[in-house]
């Protein structure tokens, strides 16, 4: 009797191991934004010291464009078997509402000005430090540090330099993160 | 004193659906098969014990056009798991 209840104590813990396993393969979003958002920003960058009359080109074809592959992505994923866990709330409102205040921040750019770009560096690093606070995941929590960091130093610069430091902040948040956490699914998956 | 376990529980199919479900806010039919590596046929039976017991209720819905069975525990089936854990430990 000792012995199966031994045996169902342990099979309590692996069941409810098994159901812990989802978020190690969310890097693809994070590395999809990451990238395209440096891109996007370089682009931005080398454009302002060109004649070219649209330097906010990179913005307007990638985010869309981003918007498209995540639905797909999410589509795909969709598929798979279902599972709502606790975490996936907290999740859920905190970035929701770090969407509401991007959304702000962006519609209010013609007040905000230099300060917009920095404003969303420092506002993003609120949500990525729950984040990896929530999946004990250290790199977003430092990742977050670092973007809040970034964020305050950039309001010194003008908007040409806050783009490459909006690269930096990308790099330390979600592009170095991305991978890790990429990383870590192959690893569980063998 | 050694307490008499709970037989809905004692079997290793509804003892895992069960687990499962403690630690999530719902689950779909897919996902608890996924984990447990157990028929289709073999999780139905035991969904329905475990809805009858009142310890799950079970929503069927659409996910796109595939039905779709979304599991989730109940007050009365987190605390038939919580005594069943307790009644575990009282044979060490």
């Amino acid at each position: 009797m000792e012995n199966q209840v031994t045996n169902n104590i342990a099979f309590i813990e692996e069941m409810i191991n098994k159901t812990k396993q989802k978020y190690s393969d969310s890097g693809f979003l994070f590395l999809l934004w990451g990238y395209f958002v440096v891109i996007a920003a370089l682009l931005n960058y080398f454009l302002l010291n060109t004649s070219f009359a649209y330097p906010f080109i990179g913005w307007a074809v990638l985010m869309p464009l981003g918007g498209i592959i995540s639905m797909i992505y999410s589509s795909k994923e969709n598929k798979k078997p279902y599972v709502k866990t606790y975490t996936d709330d907290v999740m859920k409102y905190t970035w929701l509402a770090f969407g509401m205040l991007l959304a702000v921040l962006l519609l209010s750019m013609g007040k905000l000005g230099l300060n917009t770009y920095p404003l969303v560096m420092v506002a993003y690093g609120v949500p990525t430090f729950i984040t990896g606070g929530v999946l004990k995941f250290k790199p977003l929590i430092y990742g977050a540090i670092g973007s809040i960091v970034i964020g305050v130093v950039s309001y010194n610069y003008t908007f040409d330099v806050q783009l490459l430091l909006l690269c930096a902040s990308i790099l330390v948040s979600y592009l170095i993160p991305g991978h890790l956490l990429s990383i870590q699914h192959k690893k569980n998956k063998n | 004193m050694l307490k008499d376990l709970d037989p809905l529980l004692h079997s290793q199919l509804r003892l895992g659906i069960i687990s499962i479900l403690i630690s999530v806010v719902e689950a779909d039919f897919l996902y608890i098969k996924e984990k447990t590596n157990a028929s289709a046929g073999n999780i139905s039976v035991q969904l329905e014990k475990l809805s009858q017991a009142n310890y799950i209720s079970i929503e069927k819905t659409f996910k796109g056009k595939k039905p779709q069975t979304i599991c989730r525990i109940t007050e009365q089936g987190k605390e038939a798991f919580r005594r069943y854990v307790e009644d575990l430990k009282s044979y060490f």
